[in-house]
């Protein structure tokens, strides 16, 4: 077992295995070896116990641009309910799955902002997300209109 | 805009000192569009202070939007929370309400995706463009700082499709903005219409990392072959030829190794019998295949390949004629004795020549997972299918139904299998210790112009199948008929 330690204080015991699924708790856990002091890191247990036994991605995993993989937005239904949070929550999970590096959690997080995003316009997005338009107008009306011409080329 | 006019005059009332005024044209203009813009609140506000009314403009720094002011109308709250006794019956808990009111306001206004650093927004954009590749053109619209990330993120323009639409402009951003690492290449028949276009355009492309492919009558191999660069047909896994270049096609395909993961042809005529075996050379030589979609009339194919060969990944596969003012039919008997399949879980038939029930039967069989069943213009097919699909031992997976244009569907039938499937995740005969596979509803039924299909069983229909469509008469075809 191991016990994990939120920046406020309280105390949760976890199984190693389950843990084990951020990358960052394994690394520290190996740095670490074995001992009874508690690792300072949050939550996240209830998505890594759900995910417990499944495949972790190959430490080598190609994630940079060149990937081929052919990647989809569709999220399970219990990573569905699991991330039906406010914006500031999803915001906080994403973030804190980058930390932690489990990366099973951060493509459900994206890929919700993702989904939240398709389908709407431009001013659409920006009143979801509370986003300032603040494009100089010069800029607005020139290369962007420019572009515009091929938001349907399929 | 009712309230501008109203909202400017006030501003002017207020410089002149004239509260009541002032007061007076705000309130017009909130109640006359103006009711979203902080601005007015804020005036307002700014009045009532002035008239010493703050509780009133306490609530109108709390309508404003911005966090600015949000702090002004928290430290507001915390002053008169201060200077107020905790017993105050009255006031005190309008306070507490009003300060969580702000907190709650506050939240709903903050824009917390500008908390995602570029790198994990690029993801989110990566996650949009691989769905849509027209998605990276919307981000770089939404503010300066998307717009910047999606410039610096070369991976999201990788897919360059070319068109009718000033496509040497395109071109020449597209392998700016990608440094030359185009993916994915789609040139569109509408090219051809556009004089100042010439395929050197894509000189630019680093073509090694080129991997998928979609040509609609558009030569590309002398190009390549020009630059050298033909070899890179053969890193192909994605390709498309939508178009009517045999011949050419024929030199293309001579090209192509063993990487292909989806292939897609859909062409007029396949007017020799030397590509239709170069194709089946194609598929013996990609067993990875996981994606086969064919459309072309072919008939006179005799020569067999000398022996059957497994496509074990291959989950989607679609034989079509979509083209009935085409004459020619696609004739199954040239697959049937050598396509092996075994992982299917889409599966599509439209107008094929001499397909049987009992080759469809042993197909479904020898595919336990299909999920999705297209039988479209065929005759004599879909009863004696939908006989055996009644019994949810063959395919226990299959939720989506298309059996449009096929005159035997008969609604008897279709309420057979709707009702052998109903109740999800529900066991079938044998108990739950055989671990018996579990039975899907079927989801999605479509029987657009089955003529078999009676009204009267409509209703029962549309309330146990999610998505239920049936049209007798599709509007091209109840134009046509009318004009007879």
């Amino acid at each position: 077992m191991v016990t994990l330690v939120t920046s406020d204080n309280e105390k949760f015991n976890a199984e190693k295995e389950v843990v084990e699924r951020s990358v960052l708790i394994k690394n520290m856990l190996e740095d670490v070896g074995e001992s009874d002091q508690p690792i300072p890191l949050p939550m996240f247990l209830e998505y890594c116990e759900h995910h417990r036994g499944e495949p972790l991605p190959a430490p080598d995993a190609d994630t940079s641009q060149d990937d081929t993989r052919k990647r989809t937005t569709d999220i399970s239904e219990w990573d569905q309910k699991f991330i039906t949070v406010d914006q500031e929550m999803l915001f906080e999970i994403i973030l804190a799955a980058n930390y932690l590096d489990i990366k099973s959690l951060l493509d459900v997080g994206c890929k919700t902002v993702a989904n939240m995003i398709k389908g709407k316009t431009p001013e659409e997005i920006r009143k979801l997300f509370n986003i300032v338009n603040d494009f100089t107008p010069r800029r607005r009306c020139a290369q962007i209109k420019k572009e515009n011409e091929w938001a349907e080329d399929r | 805009m009712d309230w501008q006019e109203p909202f400017k005059k006030a501003v002017s009332y207020f410089k002149q000192s004239k509260y009541g005024e002032c007061l007076r044209l705000l309130n017009y203009a909130l109640e006359n569009g103006g009711q979203n813009q902080y601005a007015i609140y804020d005036s307002r506000a700014a009045v009532y202070e002035k008239n010493l009314r703050f509780r009133e403009a306490l609530l109108d720094r709390v309508c404003s939007s911005q966090s600015v002011k949000f702090d002004e109308a928290s430290k507001m709250v915390d002053l008169a929370l201060q200077k107020l006794s905790p017993s105050d019956p009255k006031n005190h808990p309008v306070l507490i309400a009003l300060q969580s009111q702000i907190v709650e306001s506050r939240k709903r206004s903050t824009c917390h995706i500008g908390v995602l650093p570029a790198e994990l927004l690029s993801i989110v954009f990566g996650y949009m463009v691989q769905d849509d590749a027209v998605h990276v053109i919307l981000v770089t619209r939404v503010c300066p700082q998307w717009r910047a990330v999606a410039l610096g993120d070369a991976s999201l323009w990788s897919t360059l499709v070319l068109s009718n639409r000033n496509p040497s402009r395109k071109s020449t951003l597209w392998i700016q903005r990608s440094q030359g690492r185009i993916r994915n290449l789609i040139l569109r028949r509408a090219l051809l219409d556009r004089a100042d276009w010439g395929l050197e355009k894509l000189n630019g492309i680093q073509w090694a990392y080129l991997r998928s492919c979609c040509l609609e009558d558009v030569e590309i191999l002398e190009q390549l072959e020009k630059v050298d660069a033909s070899c890179v047909i053969s890193q192909l896994e994605t390709l498309e030829i939508r178009d009517k270049l045999v011949d050419s096609r024929e030199k293309f395909a001579s090209h192509l190794g063993n990487n292909l993961k989806h292939l897609t042809l859909d062409v007029t005529r396949l007017g020799r019998r030397r590509f239709m075996e170069d194709l089946f050379l194609l598929l013996a030589q990609n067993p990875s295949l996981q994606y086969f979609a064919f459309d072309a009339s072919y008939d006179s194919f005799n020569t067999r390949p000398a022996e059957t060969f497994q496509l074990s990944h291959l989950t989607v596969l679609e034989f079509s004629r979509d083209r009935p003012s085409c004459s020619g039919s696609f004739d199954f008997r040239h697959w049937k004795h050598f396509l092996k399949t075994q992982g299917l879980k889409s599966l599509t038939f439209d107008s094929c020549a001499h397909l049987s029930s009992s080759e469809l039967l042993r197909i479904l069989s020898s595919n336990p997972c299909l999920e999705s069943l297209t039988l479209n213009r065929e005759s004599g097919i879909a009863a004696p299918v939908l006989d055996s699909l009644a019994h949810p031992t063959l395919c226990p997976n299959l939720s989506q139904l298309d059996l449009s244009s096929c005159v035997d569907v008969t609604s008897q039938l279709l309420v057979r299998v709707v009702k052998s499937r109903l109740g999800s995740s529900q066991i079938p005969a044998g108990g739950a210790e055989e671990k018996q596979p579990v039975v899907e509803e079927i989801c999605s039924l479509t029987v657009n112009e089955c003529p078999g299909v009676a009204t009267d069983a409509l209703p029962w229909l549309r309330e146990n199948v999610a998505r239920f469509s049936c049209v007798y008469y599709m509007s091209k075809r109840a134009g046509s008929t009318r004009r007879r």
